[in-house]
């Protein structure tokens, strides 16, 4: 399964994760600076 | 558009120098005055006491008021306290609007008055303007079970589930064991009074087991829960026993006859069982049960003894899980909590040394029905320890491998232990390594005066190293003695670890079911700290004993007792009142095309696609989240006190002046609203430049509202609500994130900074999160460029010309 992209609106981080494997939605927490602000980047 | 009210009555609260104290209230109030639609601001000392309600009362008369504006503290405070006031002078309570600059303003603002100062008139000004357009809403009546449920059998369980069905209600009392009891059973003694603690719960669990009024549901967990206050639907997983409970006569047979021997859980592996076993002598049911982990009859070649054994054929070896359907009116959580291990902490040698061990383990080799009839053995040898330490705090006050709390009962289960070895064995040595003692309670001081009457030692002081002697398995301790400043070392042949307690490891998934929040500690939140103390913040969910917070024994049958009071006044009525806080629908708008039907997290909006009909609300089941309006494209759907203009009033209002230096700031009821109140109370400072909008949840912030923002000048804007997982409305701030992307990918189109929307979900716990975050916000401010919001300005307006 391909790596979804993520870029943190609050610190500009941008960093890759594997998708849950059971498709439930979770918080989407920047690994940098723990901000809720993460956009899914469409590839 | 609503009508617009011009008899605005505006009550600007002191709140004796809490609010005062750094905001000029009558300058406040002077500006309140000058509001369109204002024919009266006053300024009280206390508004919420009985003299403040008079004057509000008053002035509806005097002035014919129409909408009341009160500035105080926090609506979670007192919002019900003054919809009550003005109703009780003949208007309806939905025409009440707070305006909260205590927790939102003076006390995250304390030292700068002039800010403070300007934020309360701006937070004054939305509240009107919002008021202006507020609707009477007729609160729907709702019909009652009378039924409750009581999770968790132990001490504050069965208390409940007893003062309920003595009041004459019916109870469905779940436990998770095959026993009632809970921790209390496996206590040898209680402290102040050194009862025998068996003694005093076996006739309680017995009652609780005969009771006409109870169903004891034992071996099962709750599986699903729906509906609201009043009326829930919970589905409970009844555990396959492999014994007819109702006709097992307790005989034994069976466990005679078993071949299988595992640790006795009971006894804190101190002893075994079999696996057909009754957990203890005195459980209820009094039934055994079939562990099938350990059980030969679940292997290929069946053993199968105890069912031939079985004279009354009570044993079935392939009975399956059930599921059972009840419906309540009132849900009471006691599950109590679990005791802290103490692996992580090996500088004590619990893993290595076995002469070391825990005060549950102390509780059953002291006690007279456990594996050594009351005679305390220490495991390496089984002879009787003359030099016995204790030390306290394990697992709690700790902030690295442990709880940073208080475990609340462990200093005085310890003092409770070293009188009883003292009555025991009178010549034992008994050492207490401690931080302080904390013996607050009535007659504790006294327990620990005669502890230490009767010789027991109090080192001030943890030990630095624990080690065995190989030899004699002796325990060495060394500690730094902080009253003579010395290094000592003592030899003990036992040492117990007074371990703390924690949250009951089923306790996060219960909360997702009910739908209710827990705090930084991993205990449940109440509704109000002090005003609602037993009261989950969802309606007609009520807990008691150390669920809430770790607690001895006579705090958790008090606090049952107060719950069961709390239930009742739901469970004594037919009806009662539902909140007015309710989805509506326009038809002549609506397009029936469904989109609000799938949103919905209650089921509580149908639509005939076919028929085109039109939504309809099914008011009784909706919560009043306000997801179905946000998503509603035709603006068909809207929700009662929090209706689109009402909104945007708001927006506006907090907009009105200096919008490039304003964050507007959206923030649920549940769990933002509430972070950002214990901000308030615990004087977090933070910068003053953020307008908060409540909603009751992060779902209802439509679109609309985040360009309205844009429009009139934002530079940011945050939208706030519950973690994932957590939202009150079960899933309601799914539709949140969703919407946020699609709000981001437009803002990029339209070459508006993304960044310029936030995303946060803070739980109501996360009171110093929250000030993080605002003070965050206000760097991220100074980033946004007055080109940038100009030209946000420009793009916005000319797509609505456009369209």
């Amino acid at each position: 399964m391909s790596k979804e992209s993520f870029k943190c609106l609050h610190c500009g981080h941008s960093y890759e994760m594997e998708p849950d494997a059971k498709s439930e939605m979770k918080d989407r927490v920047c690994p940098k600076c723990k901000s809720n602000s993460v956009r899914k980047i469409k590839k | 558009m609503e009508e617009t009210s011009n008899r605005v009555g505006v009550f600007v609260c002191d709140c004796g120098m809490n609010i005062a104290g750094s905001v000029d209230c009558e300058a406040v109030k002077e500006m309140a005055s000058t509001v369109p639609g204002v024919v009266v601001a006053m300024r009280n000392k206390y508004t919420c006491s009985d003299p403040g309600q008079e004057e509000i009362k008053r002035c509806i008369r005097e002035h014919n008021l129409d909408r009341v504006v009160v500035a105080s503290c926090s609506p979670r405070m007192h919002e019900t306290t003054f919809r009550n006031c003005i109703n009780k002078a003949g208007m309806n309570p939905y025409l009440l609007e707070m305006a909260n600059i205590r927790e939102h303003c003076s006390w995250v603002h304390l030292h700068d008055k002039k800010a403070a100062t300007e934020k309360a008139i701006d937070i004054v000004k939305a509240a009107v303007a919002k008021a202006r357009l507020l609707q009477p809403i007729e609160e729907t009546k709702i019909p009652v079970t009378n039924a409750a449920l009581v999770i968790g059998g132990g001490v504050a369980g069965i208390q409940a589930a007893l003062d309920l069905a003595d009041s004459g209600h019916k109870v469905y009392l779940v436990e998770r064991q095959p026993s009632i009891g809970g921790i209390m059973a496996q206590l040898d003694k209680t402290f102040p009074t050194m009862d025998c603690s068996i003694c005093v719960l076996g006739p309680k669990m017995m009652d609780a087991g005969k009771h006409p009024n109870i169903e004891l549901i034992a071996f099962s967990e709750i599986s699903k829960v729906s509906g609201y206050i009043g009326n829930y639907t919970v589905v409970i997983n009844k555990k396959a026993r492999y014994v007819n409970e109702l006709d097992c006569n307790s005989c034994g047979k069976c466990a005679e006859v078993c071949p299988v021997i595992v640790p006795d859980e009971f006894q804190q592996g101190f002893s075994s069982r079999k696996a057909a076993f009754i957990p203890f002598p005195q459980a209820v049911p009094p039934a055994y049960v079939i562990d099938m982990k350990n059980c030969l009859g679940n292997n290929p070649v069946r053993c199968n003894k105890c069912v031939e054994v079985c004279e009354k054929k009570c044993i079935d070896l392939n009975m399956a899980d059930k599921e059972i359907e009840i419906k309540v009116g009132a849900i009471i959580v006691c599950t109590g909590m679990d005791v802290y291990d103490p692996t992580v902490l090996d500088e004590y040698g619990y893993t290595r040394f076995e002469n070391v061990i825990t005060t549950m383990e102390f509780e059953r080799l002291i006690c007279g029905g456990g594996p050594t009839e009351g005679q305390i053995l220490r495991p390496t040898d089984r002879k009787v320890p003359k030099h016995i330490g204790f030390i306290q705090c394990v697992g709690s006050r700790t902030a690295n491998r442990g709880n940073p709390y208080c475990s609340n009962v462990c200093c005085m289960n310890t003092i409770k232990d070293s009188l009883l070895i003292k009555e025991h064995y009178p010549d034992t040595e008994i050492y207490v390594f401690y931080m302080d003692i904390r013996a607050y309670g009535k007659g504790f001081e006294d327990l620990y005066k005669r502890s230490q009457e009767e010789g027991v030692h109090y080192i001030r002081g943890f030990p630095g190293e624990v080690t065995e002697d190989p030899v004699s398995h002796n325990i060495k301790v060394r500690v730094e003695n902080t009253t003579t400043c010395q290094v000592e070392e003592y030899e003990l042949d036992l040492l117990v670890l007074s371990v703390g307690l924690h949250q009951d490891s089923g306790l996060k998934k219960l909360c997702n079911l009910l739908n209710i929040s827990l705090t930084s500690d991993g205990f449940l939140m109440e509704a109000h700290p002090k005003l609602k103390p037993v009261d989950a913040p969802t309606p007609g969910i009520f807990f008691a004993g150390s669920v809430e917070a770790p607690k001895d024994i006579k705090d958790s049958v008090t606090q049952a007792s107060a719950a069961v009071s709390r239930s009742s006044i739901i469970l004594n009525a037919d009806f009662i009142k539902g909140d007015g806080v309710k989805a509506f629908v326009d038809q002549e708008k609506c397009t029936s095309c469904g989109v609000c039907a799938r949103v919905c997290p209650y089921n509580a909006i149908y639509v005939d696609i076919k028929a085109k009909n039109g939504a309809k609300i099914i008011v009784a089941a909706c919560a009043g989240c306000g997801a179905c309006s946000a998503e509603c494209r035709f603006d068909a759907i809207s929700i009662h006190h929090f209706m689109e203009e009402q909104i945007l009033s708001q927006i506006s209002s907090a907009l009105a002046t200096n919008p490039q230096n304003k964050i507007i700031t959206f923030l649920c009821n549940w769990c933002s609203y509430a972070a950002s109140d214990v901000a308030g109370i615990s004087r977090m400072q933070y910068p003053a430049n953020n307008r908060f909008i409540r909603v009751m949840c992060s779902a209802r912030v439509t679109e609309r509202f985040i360009w309205h923002a844009f429009k009139l000048g934002a530079p940011l804007v945050l939208l706030s609500g519950c973690h994932i997982g957590d939202c009150h409305y079960i899933t309601a701030n799914h539709s949140t994130q969703r919407r946020a992307d699609r709000l981001w990918d437009a803002m990029e189109k339209l070459g508006i900074r993304p960044e310029r929307l936030q995303l946060e979900w803070v739980s109501a716990a996360e009171g110093p999160r929250f000030a993080q975050i605002m003070r965050e916000l206000e760097k991220m401010r100074h980033t946004v460029t007055r080109e940038e919001i100009e030209f946000a300005q420009r793009v916005l307006n000319a797509r609505d010309n456009a369209a």
